[in-house]
Parts: C-alpha cells; structure tokens; sequence
C-alpha cells in the first residue's frame, strides 16, 4: 500500500485509533521513519488525544449532582410486572419460507439477466475521466451548447469539445478508450459509437474489442482500425497517425497506406498520405489525465496544492529542475492560475530554458497582468529572447515598487542600449551605480561589460581599456550580455575572445536573436 | 467525583451493555434501586451531552430532569433492553435540543458559549494530580469551551469517545452511523478544535 502525503491527517488519525490494516500501518510506519513533518504532526495529534482523555476527566460532574436530581424528581413509583417484549424464540412464518423465496427470486432475476445479456445494445459513450472544467457538448438534438457535467448523458451525434486546459478520457461501450486532449473536437456517429469524426486536436484510442469497424473521420482522411492503439493529431492543417499497437489503415481519396506498430504516417488535404516513418514519444498528458481524471475535484485540489508546495520547497532549495517538473504537474489541474506559470517561467529561466521559460511567461502574463510578478530573471528571458520593448516595460514597473533597486536600472539601461537607445541607457546604468550595482557580483560583472561595449560604441579607448580591466576572469552572465563581450572583442580585433564569446553565446543560447550573427562571425573567423 | 470511563475493551463494553439489559429488566420488575444505579452509570454522559446543547448548568440540570423521568417511563417500551445506552442517548438529546429551542425563544441562551459552564464545573474539580496544575487547568478549560463551541455534529462524538470512551462502532449506534462517518466527524472536530487551540496560544 502506499502512502500518500496529502492523506496525512487521516493516516495519521487512522494510526492512533489503530484502525489502518497492517499493510497501511508498515508502510505508514517507515514513512514516519523519513518524514520529520508527519513525526511532529503525530506528536501533535498525541497531545491533543490526551489533552482531550484528560479534559474529560477533569470536566466530570460531582455525584452530589446526581443526588440533587433524585432529589428533584424524588420517589419513582416502581413498576409492577411488565413482561418485555423481546425477540421469540419461535421463528415467523415467512421467516420459514424466507430461502424458498430468495432462491425462487434469485432464479428469476438470473433467468431475466440472460434474456438481459443476449439483446443486443448500443452501449452509451461516458466520460470516464476529466481534467479541468471546459469539456462543452453540443447537443445533436437541441443545436444547444453546454458545459459537461458529471453524470449526463452523451447522445449518438452530440459533438465534445475540450477547451484549452481540459482534458478527458472517454469509454466507449465496451469498444474501447479515447484519451481527448486539450483543443479537440470530437463527434460520435454509426451505430455502436464505433465511427467517430475528428475536426481538431489530438486524441489516443484504444480498442479493446475486436472485430468493430472502429474509423475513425478526419478531414484529411479516414482512419480505418486494424490494431489496438493508435494516435491521431491534427494540427496546422496536418493529420498524424501514429500506430502502438498492431495495424492501422490510413485512407483518403489519393491513397491509402498501412502503418504498422511502431510507425506514423502524414496526410493533408489534396494529398496521399506519406511513407509511414518511425514514431516516438507524446504520452505525458495521457498519464496526468489518467492519473488525475480519476480523482474527483476535491481531491485534485488537494494534489494541485500537494504539488505546489512540492515545487516551492524544490525552487527554494535551488533544485530548479524538479521545481519546473511539480509545477507543470500543476498546470495540468489548474492551467489557469497565473502563479503555477509564473513559477514554470522562474524554473525554466534558471535552467537556461529562455525559449520556454519565455513563453511561460507570457502565458502568466496574458491570464493577468496585473497581479504578474516581476523580477531580473524574468526581465533577463525577455531580454535573452529578444523582446526588448517587453523587458522595459517589465522592469519600469519593477522599478516603480523597488526604486532603489540596482537590478531593475540595469536591465532598463540593457533594454534601451539593445533598442539603440544610448543616452537614456546611459542615464540607467548611472542610477544602477548610485544604487549600488558594484556591490552585486553577479549585476556588476554585466554593467562592466555593458559601460565596455558603450565605449567600445563611442570609440573612446580609455574609458574602454578600464572598464576591461576590470572584468573578472569567470564572466558567467547572461547570454545577451556575451553578445556584447564578443562585439567589443571584434571591435578590439581580438578574435580569440570573439571567437570564445560567441561560442558562448550559442551554447547558451542556440535560438536567440543573435544566433544567426554569431553564427555568421564563427563561420568567418574559422576562415581567418 | 463519579468515575469517567476512558479506557474500555470491547469485551467491557458487551459485558457493561449486558449488565444495562439486566438492571433494565429488574426495574420492569420494581426494583427502583436499580433504575438508579442504571443512571449513576450514565449521568456524566448525559450530563455533558445536555450540557453540550444547553451551555448553561442549571438549564442542562432542569433537562436532565425531564429526561430522566421520560427515560423511566418510557422504559416499558424499549425493545432490546441491552441498548439501553443508546435508547436513552437520544431521549437525552431530543429532551435537550426542545430546551435549547424553548429557552432560544425566551433569549435566555446567547449565542456564543456562557463562561458560567466553566465555572460552575471549576467548582466541582477535586485534588488530583492533573488539577493541581493551574497550566494545565487552564488548557483543559480552554478545549472544554472549544468542544462546546462546535456544533452538535461534531461536539457529540467528541464527548462520547474522548469524554466517555466510547468506541467508534458504538457512537456510530447510537448516532445511526457508520464507524467511517463516525472517525470522519471525529477528525473533522479535532481539526476544529486543533484549529482554535493554536490560534489563541498563537
């Protein structure tokens, strides 16, 4: 049995009053072993268990107060005689014919389960599992558009739709299981639900009975089953069958091909589907939707605070990775919290995932703006990805919450010497040093590389020859900042450094603004 | 002071639940004497449960009467003599929810709960170890007003089982639930109660 931390308190409870089995009491035990917070937590339910015995000792009533009540109520009349009426011995007539009954009831409710099995049905499609609120359903028979609640009733025809963020599993009859992804569409026809079309978005099916014509119906073509499971993308006006398990058939007017397990294949319209190629990979939000779908919203509220505690306790500990793991886990519960993607874009922004990290971002950004925290990491992946205008705007509003801070003056003073603006950089780094950007290793290094490449910019040779001799010799910075390490380097002739910087700039950064430049530069000074 | 039972076997409890189907038979039999050794055994309980409603000690005694005679009369009608405790349980407590309502319309109950409960019980406290301690004094009439404070949910099964010792299986008889609604009710209470002892240390 495992122990799962979000039960604690019943656990825990469970362990006290001796009520969990002794699987539940080993595995509890040697979490207890590894756990500090479930050992002080139990200590604590301890003391309140006995604080509790105790009180109720200490709260007891004087017997004076029962003497007081017989007192009140003062001499009872004693009853004369009364038989009770207890349970006979003697057992009822229809307790005598009681088994005669169940077994000729039991009889007749097999007999009416056979009649029962052998008609044939249609079975009904049920979403099985779900993750996330936005599941619509377009009813066949009213034209009208509803969010899924849970326990209603899917009518052959009725069209689902999964929006950003929601994601489902479906059980068709005893046919077999669809995983719908998020920004699908999805309608069920023919007569077991065995036929279905697919407008957009992804899904993965998997048959369980065989011997069904289970198609599936895409613009792009029509999918026919042969295997167990397979996987359907449709995306930028591209059909993706990728087949696990056995044979799938991928058909269209131009052609058809057979994809075997392992293979996916390629169609658009206009155009036979490609030569199946070797397939990889996909299937995360399948288990998160398998994993979470199960539980019910209560539950998953718990795991998506479980999980967010786990990611804060990682990103404070510096295991950014692990951090950036647990929050994703949590966008899958709660895609529209701004936080959980905020927190992605400060892990991913530490692991040099800028291009990620960017896009978390703005995701965070876009759900809302205001309450969106800012800070150098932040401006620094807006700065790293080229988006200067975004990274001023970001770091003005920092400064107007933290004015003497010298970080926010320093990415401004980037920001506006990346866009060309000289003086006003110029003006920034100014304040960046009355507050005190020299005391900072890290900012300093940038700034001394920055007021270079401004000299280097202006031609003054002094002004650039000190500020160079400053550097230290580890300039571990941001990648933009190697840009300017390597520009001041070419303007020097130095191509050793040049060569050195860019090659850092594309290992950090292989799909930044400058790529294209530093690959151009490194391709030149191979030939000199 | 009457003994409180906190640690009781399963096998105690069948033999104590035996022992109620025995006095209760003998008082058909007009034994008086053993109606009152019956209730010696139950006063803490109902004393407390009613209490629990009542907030008030003079309220809950006046219901105890009223209650204690209803149980006496309505002893004739009880079909299984060994539930006895759990027959009486709820005379008690409708007994004490019909004083609650009465004395709500008379507005002699306030809302919040009175700290004569405190007090008068204070004054029954007798000299052993535990009560000699003013800290822990303090703390057991702080959790005592806290368990008042809840609702009726959850202050009952807290009083059964940690006041009475009461096991889960048994609160769930009496109440008419199972022993998972029971322990749930328990937990939730606790964290009530857990809730409202650190606040006010913090």
């Amino acid at each position: 049995m495992r122990f799962f931390h979000f039960q604690k308190d019943k656990w825990i409870l469970g362990y006290l009053w001796n009520q969990l089995t002794p699987s539940a009491r080993e595995a509890f035990e040697r979490h207890l072993e590894g756990c500090s917070a479930c050992r002080a937590q139990l200590e604590k339910e301890k003391n309140l268990e006995s604080l509790l015995h105790e009180t109720g000792e200490y709260m007891a009533p004087e017997k004076e107060g029962l003497d007081d009540l017989k007192a009140k109520i003062g001499p009872l009349p004693p009853y004369e005689y009364v038989e009770i009426k207890e349970k006979s011995s003697k057992t009822p007539l229809y307790r005598q014919f009681a088994f005669q009954s169940v077994a000729v009831m039991a009889v007749m409710a097999l007999v009416a389960l056979l009649i029962w099995m052998g008609i044939p049905r249609i079975e009904p499609v049920k979403v099985d599992k779900l993750v996330g609120k936005g599941l619509l359903i377009t009813s066949i028979n009213t034209g009208v558009t509803k969010p899924y609640n849970r326990g209603d009733r899917l009518y052959r025809g009725d069209i689902l739709r999964t929006q950003p963020g929601t994601r489902a599993v479906l059980k068709v009859g005893n046919l077999g299981t669809i995983w719908v992804q998020q920004g699908t569409q999805i309608a069920f026809l023919g007569q077991e639900n065995s036929e279905f079309s697919v407008d957009s978005g992804e899904i993965w099916v998997q048959v369980d009975r065989h011997g069904n014509p289970f198609r599936v119906h895409t613009p792009m073509g029509k999918v026919s089953v042969m295997g167990t499971e397979f996987r359907i993308l449709i995306k930028e006006g591209y059909l993706t069958v990728a087949c696990l398990k056995s044979k799938v058939k991928l058909e269209n007017e131009y052609g058809n091909v057979i994809i075997n397990q392992g293979w996916k294949s390629y169609a658009k319209p206009g155009m036979a589907p490609k030569d199946p190629v070797k397939a990889s990979g996909g299937n995360d939000w399948r288990n998160q939707v398998d994993y979470y779908g199960k539980q019910n919203p209560e539950q998953q509220k718990l795991s998506y605070l479980q999980l967010m505690k786990l990611a804060r306790e990682n990103y404070s500990k510096g295991d950014y990775a692990d951090a950036w793991k647990y929050y994703a886990w949590a966008s899958v519960l709660r895609p529209e919290s701004p936080r959980v993607w905020q927190g992605m874009g400060y892990s991913s922004g530490h692991i040099d995932q800028i291009q990620r990290a960017k896009k978390e971002f703005l995701a965070s950004y876009n759900l809302d703006s205001d309450s969106f925290g800012v800070d150098w990491i932040c401006g620094s992946v807006f700065l790293d990805t080229g988006d200067y205008s975004m990274a001023e705007m970001m770091m003005r509003r920092m400064i107007q919450e933290k004015p003497q801070y010298h970080g926010c003056w320093l990415l401004v003073g980037e920001a506006c010497m990346a866009q060309g603006q000289y003086d006003e950089a110029r003006n920034c780094y100014n304040k960046a040093w009355i507050t005190g950007v020299k005391d900072c290793e890290c900012c300093y290094k940038r700034y001394l590389i920055d007021m270079a490449y401004m000299a280097s910019l202006s031609g003054n040779k002094a002004e650039l020859n000190a500020y160079m001799s400053k550097w230290p010799k580890d300039l571990s910075v941001q990648s933009f900042n190697w840009c300017y390490v390597a520009r001041t380097y070419q303007r020097l002739g130095s191509i050793q450094g040049e060569r050195s910087a860019w090659y850092k700039y594309m290992k950090m950064n292989p799909q930044g603004p400058f790529a294209k430049e530093a690959r151009a530069r490194l391709d030149k000074l191979e030939n000199m | 002071m009457l003994s409180v039972i906190t640690e009781i076997t399963a096998s105690e409890r069948e033999a104590k639940r035996k022992w109620d189907g025995n006095q209760v038979r003998q008082v058909l039999q007009g034994d008086v004497k053993a109606f009152w050794e019956l209730m010696e055994s139950y006063y803490p309980v109902f004393y407390h449960i009613a209490l629990g409603y009542l907030r008030q000690p003079e309220l809950a005694e006046d219901t105890l009467q009223e209650g204690v005679m209803a149980i006496y009369q309505g002893l004739p009608g009880l079909k299984d003599p060994d539930h006895f405790g759990s027959w009486a349980y709820t005379v008690i407590r409708r007994k004490a929810i019909d004083a609650s309502n009465r004395a709500r319309k008379e507005k002699r109950l306030e809302s919040q709960g009175d700290p004569t409960i405190t007090r008068a019980l204070r004054s029954f406290s007798g000299g052993n170890s535990i009560q000699s301690d003013p800290v822990k004094q303090a703390q057991y009439q702080q959790l005592w007003d806290a368990v008042n404070r809840l609702g009726a949910k959850y202050r009952d099964p807290i009083i059964l089982h940690y006041f009475h010792g009461y096991t889960l299986e048994e609160i769930g008889q009496t109440l008419g639930l199972t022993a998972n609604a029971v322990a749930m009710r328990l937990r939730r209470g606790r964290e009530a109660l857990r809730q409202e002892m650190e606040g006010k240390e913090s």
